[in-house]
């Protein structure tokens, strides 16, 4: 093996000087920037899928647990209880909220104080530490929308139009107590905060963050924020999928130019490839030559685009480089996050790939005769 | 014996014609012995000594090389590389290594530990040992086929088969190489088999064969 690494090294930096045909150079850079890519895309969609989640679980929890008739109330309270799992209870109902002349429907989470402040992660305009019965917290897109502000009043219509004994719709009259901000799934424009007082109503739900309570719970059906954004969740991985797929093309461009690198070294040192097969180099040992060859290219460029876009990736979020612009995205900086198992799967899929393309034109070794190639120079 | 040779026959299709490259060709070689063969071009001596070098097949006969009947040999790589050390025409150095790893490539294939102070003695010994470092394309026409035969003898070879060795060689060097190869002989015992043009390289054979026609001769 020393041999076949020195021999590569050599045909491949010739005379130790770092001096190789443009084609080798062309592969590298095609896989260096192929590789940098596919790392730096996906880091994106992992970044942004990262802030989808950690957004919605401010406003939801990871994991909710239903409870339509209220039967599993009281094991699903003790299950959460006994595993020291900060949890809410809330209740949601459907409701017209009427400011100004103006109108929106919304979703009403009815929560309990302690909820509200210690659960969720409201990112509210002002301190706040009590809600009262007839107090609300709306979001900033409705605020805006309905021209409303802290301490406004506004009226609430049951959207089951509930009459009372005159005939008239039920309505109730509100304060906006905060205003608080998430753009997550248009939240801000569709989600208000209410009291729950009387945790005895049915549709109840619970929403914990303890994974463990996940392990304990045997009877309740749990439902994770990937279940319940199912589609959104499957949908940003087909992106990232298809975004791997896609920039995968570049590294099998370039192991193209690998291959008829390998077929241009292979002719031009067809002649050394006979001798040493005269000084008792077998055939497997002229393939790992250049299969070694292959790689000091494919993975010396793979990796070091990978190293790059780690780089870059540690740049931006170190420094914030890229920014981005709130009102139309969710953060103010361009989020990147790479876990490990992307990088390993696209090594793995470029070095097979390498692999491949280098061992096609290997195939004339098969068929080779030192003998036939040394004797027709005399 | 060191090599045996028993009615090798090799025959090659130009065509519709049937070329009888070598006919019944039988000889044999002690050890520390040095065997010239000439004969005029496209007489089947680089054939011949490709067959005996195990690179080429024959249509029928055996070859016997240090005991071993080489038609039964599995593994030809190996048996080439710790038996049989080839000289060629030209030096056919590869021009990326250096000369003292051009040297080596023989007993890196066989994976073995390199005495460098062995090595040192060696170019010493062919007055190249300034020249380890350097690359072939450094070197003049006689000082790489000197490295060739270097490579040739560095596995400590049963035979070393050299194919027109001074055929790109000036007078000089010719000499040079002709020196060597006795000397090598007389102190190494290596067994030599030579297939020249050249008359002075020629009569420094023990047994001189002329080919000729497909078949050896003994003169």
């Amino acid at each position: 093996m020393k041999l076949y690494f020195l021999i590569a090294k050599r045909f491949l930096f010739p005379n130790k000087r770092f001096s190789s045909s443009i084609v080798n150079f062309i592969s590298f850079i095609g896989l260096f920037i192929g590789a940098a890519a596919i790392v730096l895309s996906v880091s994106v969609l992992n970044g942004f899928q990262d802030i989808l989640k950690s957004e919605y679980i401010k406003l939801n929890g990871q994991f909710l647990i239903e409870d339509y008739d209220k039967q599993l109330y009281e094991s699903t309270k003790r299950y959460l209880d006994f595993n020291d799992s900060t949890y809410s209870i809330h209740n949601l109902d459907e409701l017209l909220v009427i400011a100004q002349n103006k109108q929106s429907l919304i979703q009403l989470k009815s929560v309990t104080n302690q909820s509200l402040f210690n659960f969720y992660d409201l990112n509210l305009k002002e301190n706040q530490e009590y809600l009262s019965d007839n107090e609300i917290i709306i979001g900033s897109s409705l605020a805006s929308r309905l021209n409303l502000a802290i301490g406004d009043n506004v009226r609430v219509v049951s959207k089951d139009f509930k009459f009372n004994y005159f005939g008239i719709p039920e309505i109730r009259e509100v304060v906006v107590a905060n205003i608080f901000t998430n753009r997550i799934l248009r939240a801000d424009d569709s989600l208000v905060f209410g009291l729950l007082n009387e945790p005895s109503i049915e549709n109840l739900y619970f929403e914990f963050n303890n994974s463990e309570a996940i392990i304990s719970n045997t009877s309740s059906e749990i439902l994770s924020w990937k279940d319940r954004n199912l589609q959104l969740f499957e949908a940003t991985e087909i992106e990232k999928k298809i975004t791997f797929f896609t920039l995968s093309l570049i590294i099998l461009v370039a192991s193209f130019n690998l291959c008829s690198s390998i077929m241009q070294i292979t002719s031009k040192k067809l002649k050394d490839l006979a001798v040493l097969m005269s000084l008792g180099v077998n055939k497997s040992g002229i393939k790992i030559i250049f299969i070694i060859y292959s790689y000091l290219i494919g993975a010396g460029a793979i990796l070091s685009g990978i190293f790059f876009a780690v780089l870059i990736i540690y740049l931006q979020n170190s420094f914030s480089l890229i920014k981005l612009n709130p009102e139309f995205y969710l953060v103010d900086t361009l989020p990147m996050n790479i876990f490990i198992g992307d990088i390993f799967l696209l090594i793995v899929g470029s070095l097979v790939l390498v692999g491949i393309f280098s061992l096609i034109p290997l195939r004339f070794v098969k068929d080779m005769s030192p003998n036939q190639i040394i004797n027709r120079q005399i | 014996m060191i090599l045996s040779v028993k009615n090798l026959s090799k025959n090659f299709r130009d065509g519709k014609k049937n070329l009888n490259v070598l006919q019944d060709v039988s000889f044999d070689v002690k050890k520390g012995e040095i065997v010239t063969i000439k004969g005029p071009s496209g007489s089947g001596k680089s054939t011949l000594l490709s067959i005996l070098g195990t690179l080429d097949d024959a249509d029928s006969g055996k070859i016997v090389i240090n005991s071993t009947l080489i038609n039964e040999v599995k593994d030809l790589n190996k048996l080439r590389n710790l038996n049989i050390g080839f000289v060629f025409q030209f030096h056919n150095l590869i021009s990326e290594l250096t000369l003292e790893e051009n040297v080596l490539i023989p007993k890196m294939i066989n994976k073995e530990e390199i005495d460098n102070q062995k090595i040192e003695e060696l170019f010493t010994f062919f007055d190249l040992q300034d020249r380890m470092k350097s690359f072939p394309n450094d070197l003049s026409g006689g000082e790489k086929q000197r490295v060739a035969v270097m490579r040739a003898i560095i596995n400590n070879p049963s035979i070393v088969i050299a194919d027109e060795p001074t055929g790109n060689l000036d007078k000089e060097n010719v000499l040079k190489i002709i020196a060597l190869f006795k000397k090598l002989n007389i102190n190494n015992k290596l067994t030599f088999i030579i297939a020249t043009h050249d008359d002075q390289i020629f009569e420094i054979g023990h047994s001189k064969y002329n080919l000729e026609s497909g078949k050896l001769i003994k003169i």
